[in-house]
């Protein structure tokens, strides 16, 4: 189901919405007896029925005459934690599509292990010198001829890269001496340790 | 019969009479967390204050006709007057008749409104016109 949580609490957030649904849970209504239940114009009802409809909460069906509406049971029945669980499994989703675009480029940009050409967006230089960062082992000093040589191997532009890859913040550099730079920690320079 | 002057003052007690209802509902309707119902309100009270202003500017311009009598001139408010009440919910209505076709309920409630209200204050000065020509 397919529910943007924020605006079905924001349609919730009104009182004569929720008298209209709890009419509905009753029994399925048609406009005008609604109206007269609650006191309100059939036009005012029509208007919170299809803010209600436009979220899910109700559907409507023709019936002879009249339009019907009755409430989404399975909506209704749903927990909060059921919302909660359903927005997450939307972050779910959106690091699907990210993973999903992320191959798209790698696939583009890499022919036989080799980078054709450096992307000219940044979003795509930036997964391209990650998969590039790849070869780089972690905790490990490089110098700058052996940087060279393992970006050679992906590019001949192997200085536009090595620099680039330095400004992305993916490889940290002091002097001659190179290394992957540890995002997840706030050790910034292992030189330190060397230099105790 | 009723001057220019006589009519319009009328006509904008009645209007602020109206406006004021829509106050105190839009305020009741808040309390209660009938946000959208006091949203329709506030629509309105905006169409009071759009003829409010059009009265002002059709007074204003028939007291400037120096060349006509007094009864003309009250004539000539009136008819300019009344003719916005064609010319600005000419829209209002082409925009209501489409959301009509396309069942955009939530637009053709605003519109709904904007006519209902234009409606009303029109009736109301044809009222006191009519009366002052008795």
């Amino acid at each position: 189901m397919n529910i943007d949580n924020v605006k079905l609490f924001k349609c919730l957030g009104d009182k004569s919405r929720l008298s209209i649904l709890s009419n509905l849970i009753n029994e399925p209504m048609y406009v005008e007896l609604l109206a007269e239940r609650l006191n309100l114009t059939p036009s005012t009802v029509s208007f919170h029925l299809k803010k209600m409809e436009e979220v899910g909460l109700v559907h409507s069906k023709k019936e002879q005459y009249y339009m019907i509406y009755e409430i989404d049971e399975q909506l209704l029945n749903m927990s909060l934690s059921d919302f909660i669980h359903q927005e997450n499994s939307e972050e779910k989703m959106q690091r699907e599509r990210e993973e999903k675009y992320r191959s798209k480029v790698i696939s583009s940009f890499f022919q036989y292990g080799k980078l054709k050409s450096i992307p000219v967006q940044r979003k795509k230089a930036r997964i391209v010198y990650e998969e590039i960062l790849k070869a780089f082992e972690p905790n490990r000093k490089y110098t700058e001829r052996e940087v060279n040589i393992i970006i050679a191997d992906y590019h001949d532009d192997f200085c536009t890269i090595r620099r680039d890859m330095i400004s992305e913040n993916l490889l940290e550099r002091e002097g001659n001496i190179y290394w992957v730079k540890d995002n997840n920690s706030n050790d910034k320079n292992p030189l330190q340790y060397y230099l105790l | 019969m009723k001057t220019i002057e006589q009519i319009t003052k009328e006509y904008l007690e009645f209007s602020a009479e109206q406006a004021d209802k829509c106050k105190k509902q839009i305020q009741l309707l808040e309390q209660e967390d009938k946000n959208d119902e006091a949203n329709l309100e506030k629509v309105k009270l905006n169409i009071y204050g759009i003829f409010d202003t059009l009265i002002k500017t059709s007074e204003k311009k028939a007291l400037n006709q120096k060349e006509l009598e007094e009864q003309q001139k009250v004539s000539s408010f009136c008819a300019d007057f009344l003719a916005t009440f064609d010319r600005i919910p000419a829209n209002w209505r082409i925009n209501y008749e489409k959301a009509k076709e396309h069942n955009n309920v939530i637009e053709y409630v605003i519109e709904e409104n904007k006519l209902s209200v234009s409606e009303q204050l029109k009736n109301q000065f044809n009222l006191i016109w009519e009366v002052s020509l008795l």
